[in-house]
């Protein structure tokens, strides 16, 4: 034991030695660290500060570089296509008389009073032939009855022209061809009753006498009818087209055709040519030769969202309609066709760039941004015949009433003969060829909004279903798609309705892939908005601090330095700023400003340039106490008395101990005038759209629906200024902890 | 017992007070004292004797007193009135006092720290008050000064071999090649390692501040030193050493020194000269030994019975003022320690004692010598 101790004994010896040797060689100590370093390794050690920086190089990454990397721009407002059953046509089964043409309204009524005067026990008592005489206004008019009809009588009505008139025994001729001397001794004898009456049967026609107290006058009726009424609406059919028409394949293979710059399609057995290029426009025609469609394109003008600047030069976004935008839309519908033509992907025009985007048949021009101006389409448009105006042709609507009120199943008009066939819902008439030219039919129909035309197809179609009381039918519409249609009986009217593409804006969308955080109110995308609004935040925060630090290092400089009444009178300027009211002054300057209509930019800049004024008196004050402290010290005196420059004096003694009282101070200012500002933009006096700021982000949370329902929209911008204050505040405390040389961690 | 003695010290100074007040009848008005600085500021520049490092005459000190809205100067803090004496080269003078005598005023005023009010002060003959601010910044490094607090007298932001080598640079008193070595130089001749180079003030102690101090000052080479109380923040221990080193300098590099101090020992251990101060006035002026041996004024011999003895045997005579001392800027007419002197006379109420020498080099201000 004795011997072990011994043994150990220079051991430890040795061991201390050595030991005060290290703590003694004060020279082998580490080499010592520059003040810089020395803070940085502080300040790293620092586990909070080291969570700030990180929370606040993250906000940075998110708000200045994320935007670059961003699909979608600052203030982009998405919209959702929405499938909704739309008005398209309005459909009436007629049951009172119906007369053409219907726009001379009093004529109308003078007619459906004179045929109501013959009703007897709620039925028209009229005989086939019979003439009635009635004046309209000052016009007389003469009626014809087609079809004695008592629950459907159709009648002509002619107009009636003046012949004589019988004054105190004479008789004036006003129209030659009436002259002769039967008639005359008529009138004359007429002319001589006491009581001439309303009418004068002469020869089997009926002269109508109007009777004053000076003169008397006679009128004979016209030959031609002015109009018909009749409990049957007459339109036009398109023949050949019109089966053709209703083939949507047929007329997709057409679409085809032209697209691959083919000349003749096929349809069962026969072989339809087109002819025409794309400047100017088609025409599909049948085997015979007969032109069947002009195949037309159709260029469909979009409405754009553009940005603009109002009167006042705020921004605005108006719906515009992309033709208008145009300097000479005639010259760029022309360019397009010339681009098409060439199959080219753009187009140049007024100094922009359009691309041309193919969609099956369809073409898509949009613009740069990226929004579609115009859509291309192919419509077909059957080509006018003479058979077309027969439905508004008085004599041929004369001559098929005769010929339906006597039963016949042909007629005869200008020379051709025409075949009368009754359908279940009215009649269909064929030419000699076998074509179906015109219907009359008690339902009548239109659309129920500008840009539709009804097909005939749909004609067919929605007849045959009011006809079988369905309320569901489908049809070919103008540009030969297939749609389904619901009809819906309404007080006598039958709206017809089929879905419709409508442009919604994408508002409160949930998240998504597209939309990372859903979408806003206004249906723009929170995670966007986010990354530019942390830009508008994080940049007031900066400008703003170092807009109060450059004032405030000023006015507390020059104040402590210098002291005495420099210093009195500065103080007095800041109390004076201290005294101002922060919250009530940005209130009234955000409402002047909003008054005033300043544009967001300046806003912005506005409310940096109040915050900033409002804000340095602090930052002074700290400046000022801590020079006139650091000015009493010895150390400033020892410069003095070592005679060192005024400059280096302030610069290399003065200013690195205000430097981190500064920094610190500055560091946490900045998470209050983030504070301060999102407050502002909540209270919406903070920046405006298009631009961002959490704030204002926030503020959309004033409608209660998107507080209950909408966590999106408001939760991550709340979450961000938090995370960015308590980083701030984080690296503010970290900073002023590593500066203190005091400090030992 | 200590009740009966509180109520007598209490009626003492009711006592005083009611002598105060009768005294103010005979205070002196602030036209003389305008008339004072007049004169004095008129007074003919002494002659300079070129074995002196530094000659003050009448250095006179007051700090006005305004009041009112437009800060109109209606009195005067005499902090130094009329203060006279010179250092010859390579000597120390000690300057002794209470607080607030006006012994660190008549420091700063000498460096031209604060501009003085009148009166003269020649360093090396050139009247420092007189210099444009350029030449003063010229002559600066010539006259430094050690301060009190070793703790505020140092820059925390720079480290060590900037704070003492900052005024070398700035005044290129070294070459710049040189500079490491000298600053090496220095800081050994102070006791302080070269590695402390790039170590800032918070990493030393107190001592070895004070020591960071010396070298600040004694790397500019100067004449004469100011040392201001440099002791009296330190430990009885680390006084010892820094006064050591200083004695030390002073012998290698021939330095001058004004000492300040109210520690009494520490003086009679340094100095060749002591100033003793009342109030802005030297009132005893002599060689250490003839002052220690027989001080003249009566508030000398009061300081100096104070001085601790290490000897519980030794029966001490001590001399106790009475009261505490007045304002400097309201202060006693005549003599203005008669409120409290020993041995009081009717003239020392009335007229201010000049100073006398009452025995070659032994200079006194007070009635009994006259």
């Amino acid at each position: 034991m004795a011997k072990d101790n011994k043994a150990q004994e220079p051991k430890k010896q040795e061991v201390l030695q050595e030991n005060e040797q290290m703590a003694l060689d004060d020279a082998r100590r580490v080499k010592v660290l520059s003040p810089g370093m020395l803070v940085f390794k502080r300040f790293i050690r620092n586990k909070l500060a080291v969570i700030g920086i990180i929370i606040l190089a993250v906000m940075f990454i998110f708000s200045f570089l994320g935007p670059l990397f961003s699909p979608y721009s600052r203030a982009q407002i998405f919209f959702k296509d929405v499938e909704e059953p739309g008005d398209y046509a309005t459909g009436k089964y007629v049951d009172g008389s119906l007369f053409y043409p219907s726009n001379n309204t009093a004529l109308n009524s003078a007619v459906l009073k004179t045929l109501g005067a013959t009703k007897v026990a709620g039925k028209y008592s009229l005989t086939a032939g019979e003439e009635i005489p009635f004046a309209a206004g000052t016009e007389h008019y003469t009626l014809k009855i087609i079809n004695p009809d008592p629950q459907k009588p159709s009648c002509a009505v002619y107009g009636t022209t003046h012949i004589a008139t019988a004054a105190k025994g004479e008789v004036t001729w006003y129209d030659e061809s009436f002259v002769d001397d039967a008639l005359l001794v008529a009138i004359r004898e007429n002319a001589a009753q006491e009581n001439p009456g309303t009418e004068l049967a002469y020869n089997g026609m009926t002269i109508s006498v109007e009777a004053t107290r000076l003169e008397i006058k006679y009128y004979a009726p016209s030959s031609e009818p002015v109009a018909v009424s009749s409990y049957n609406s007459y339109s036009p059919m398109l023949g050949r087209a019109e089966a053709l028409s209703a083939n949507t394949e047929f007329l997709h293979n057409v679409e085809n055709a032209i697209k691959a710059g083919e000349t003749s399609v096929a349809l069962d057995g026969e072989t339809y040519t087109i002819t025409g290029d794309v400047m100017n426009d088609y025409v599909l025609s049948a085997s015979d030769g007969t032109p069947l469609f002009n195949v037309v394109r159709e260029f469909q003008s979009k409405t754009l969202k553009i940005e603009e600047e109002d009167a006042d030069g705020n921004p605005v976004t108006r719906d515009k309609d992309f033709l208008s935008t145009l300097s000479d839309p005639t010259a760029f519908i022309a360019a397009v066709r010339t681009a098409i033509s060439e199959k080219a992907e753009s187009v140049d025009f007024d100094d922009n760039t359009y691309s041309i985007e193919e969609n099956d048949t369809d073409y898509l021009v949009s613009n740069v941004d990226g929004q579609i101006g115009m859509q291309v389409v192919i419509a077909f448009d059957p080509v006018e015949t003479k058979y077309d105006s027969l439905s508004s042709d008085f004599n041929f609507i004369n001559q098929m009433e005769t010929a339906i009120a006597g039963g016949a199943g042909s007629f005869e008009y200008n020379g051709e003969t025409y075949n009368l066939t009754a359908e279940d819902a009215g009649y269909t008439v064929q030419n000699q060829a076998g074509d179906n030219v015109v219907l009359a039919s008690n339902i009548v129909y239109g659309p129920a909004k500008n840009g539709i035309e009804l097909t005939a197809d749909f004609a067919n179609k929605l007849r045959e279903a009011i006809v079988n009381k369905q309320n569901k039918f489908s049809f070919v519409d103008q540009y030969g798609d297939k749609t389904d249609a619901e009809i819906e009986l309404k007080v006598g009217n039958y709206y017809v309705r089929t879905q419709q593409k409508t442009s919604l804006f994408d508002s409160r969308a949930p998240l998504s892939a597209k939309h990372l955080l859903g979408t806003d109110v206004n249906g723009m995308d929170v995670f966007t908005r986010l990354m530019y609004g942390g830009r508008v935040s994080l940049l007031v925060g900066f400008v703003v601090v170092i807009f109060e630090i450059v004032i405030g290092v000023i006015i507390g400089g020059i104040s402590g330095y210098f002291g005495g009444v420099v210093d009195t009178i500065l103080m007095r300027f800041v109390e004076l700023f201290n005294a101002i009211p922060t919250y009530p002054m940005l209130i009234i300057i955000g409402s002047v400003m909003d008054g005033m209509r300043v544009d967001a930019t300046t806003r912005l800049f506005m409310t940096m340039v109040i915050l900033g004024v409002l804000g340095w008196t602090g930052i002074a004050r700290i400046v000022r106490g801590q020079i006139l402290s650091l000015r009493e010290q010895d150390f400033m005196v020892a410069t003095e008395a070592t005679g060192i420059r005024t400059s280096r004096r302030i610069f290399r003694h003065l200013v690195p101990n205000v430097m981190p009282l500064l920094i610190v101070n500055a560091t946490s200012a900045l998470g209050g005038i983030i504070l301060t500002e999102a407050t502002l933009g909540f209270l919406g006096l903070g920046v405006k759209y298009p631009m961002a700021s959490w704030g204002s982000i926030i503020n959309q949370v004033n409608d209660m629906q998107v507080m209950q329902t909408n966590w999106w929209i408001w939760i991550p911008a709340g979450l961000l200024i938090l995370l960015t204050v308590l980083g701030f505040n984080f690296v503010g405390d970290g900073l002023r902890d590593a500066f203190d040389p005091k400090m030992k961690r | 017992m200590e009740a009966v003695e509180k109520t007598k010290k209490a009626a003492e100074k009711a006592k005083e007070e009611v002598k105060e007040t009768v005294q103010d009848a005979r205070k002196t008005t602030f036209e003389q004292l305008e008339e004072r600085i007049k004169t004095i500021r008129e007074e003919p520049p002494i002659k300079h004797d070129p074995a002196n490092v530094l000659e003050v005459h009448n250095l006179l000190k007051y700090f006005p007193i305004k009041t009112g809205l437009f800060s109109r100067v209606t009195g005067y803090v005499r902090a130094v009135d009329g203060v006279s004496f010179n250092i010859k080269r390579g000597t120390t003078m000690g300057l002794v006092g209470e607080s607030g005598c006006g012994k660190t005023t008549v420091g700063k005023t000498i460096l031209r720290l604060t501009e003085k009010t009148a009166g003269q002060v020649l360093f090396n003959g050139t009247e420092i008050h007189d210099l444009p601010k350029a030449e003063l910044r010229k002559i600066r490094p010539k006259i430094q000064m050690i301060f009190q607090d070793p703790y505020s007298s140092l820059s925390p932001r720079l480290p060590i071999a900037e704070i003492i080598g900052e005024a070398v640079r700035e005044h290129n008193i070294i070459p710049k090649e040189d500079m490491d070595d000298y600053l090496d130089q220095v800081m050994k001749q102070c006791g302080l390692q070269p590695y402390h180079k790039d170590r800032y003030p918070h990493e030393f102690s107190g001592g070895q501040r004070q020591r960071i101090c010396i070298a600040r000052s004694i790397a500019l080479k100067p004449d004469f030193i100011i040392c201001d109380e440099p002791v009296s923040a330190l430990d009885v221990s680390i006084q010892a050493q820094i006064i050591n080193l200083m004695m030390d300098l002073q012998k290698e590099l021939g330095l001058t020194y004004l000492f300040i101090s109210h520690d009494l020992s520490v003086v009679e251990h340094i100095s060749d000269t002591i100033g003793v101060m009342y109030l802005g006035n030297m009132v005893e002026y002599a060689d250490k030994e003839s002052l220690f041996a027989h001080p003249l004024h009566p508030y000398t011999e009061a300081l100096f019975s104070a001085i601790p003895i290490p000897d519980p045997d030794y029966k001490m005579n001590r001399v106790i003022l009475q009261g505490s001392i007045p304002s400097p800027a309201n202060p006693p007419a005549g003599c203005k320690f008669h409120t409290r002197c020993s041995k009081c006379m009717g003239i020392c109420g009335e007229v201010a004692p000049a100073a006398k020498e009452v025995e070659p080099g032994h200079f006194v201000a007070c009635h009994l010598y006259d």
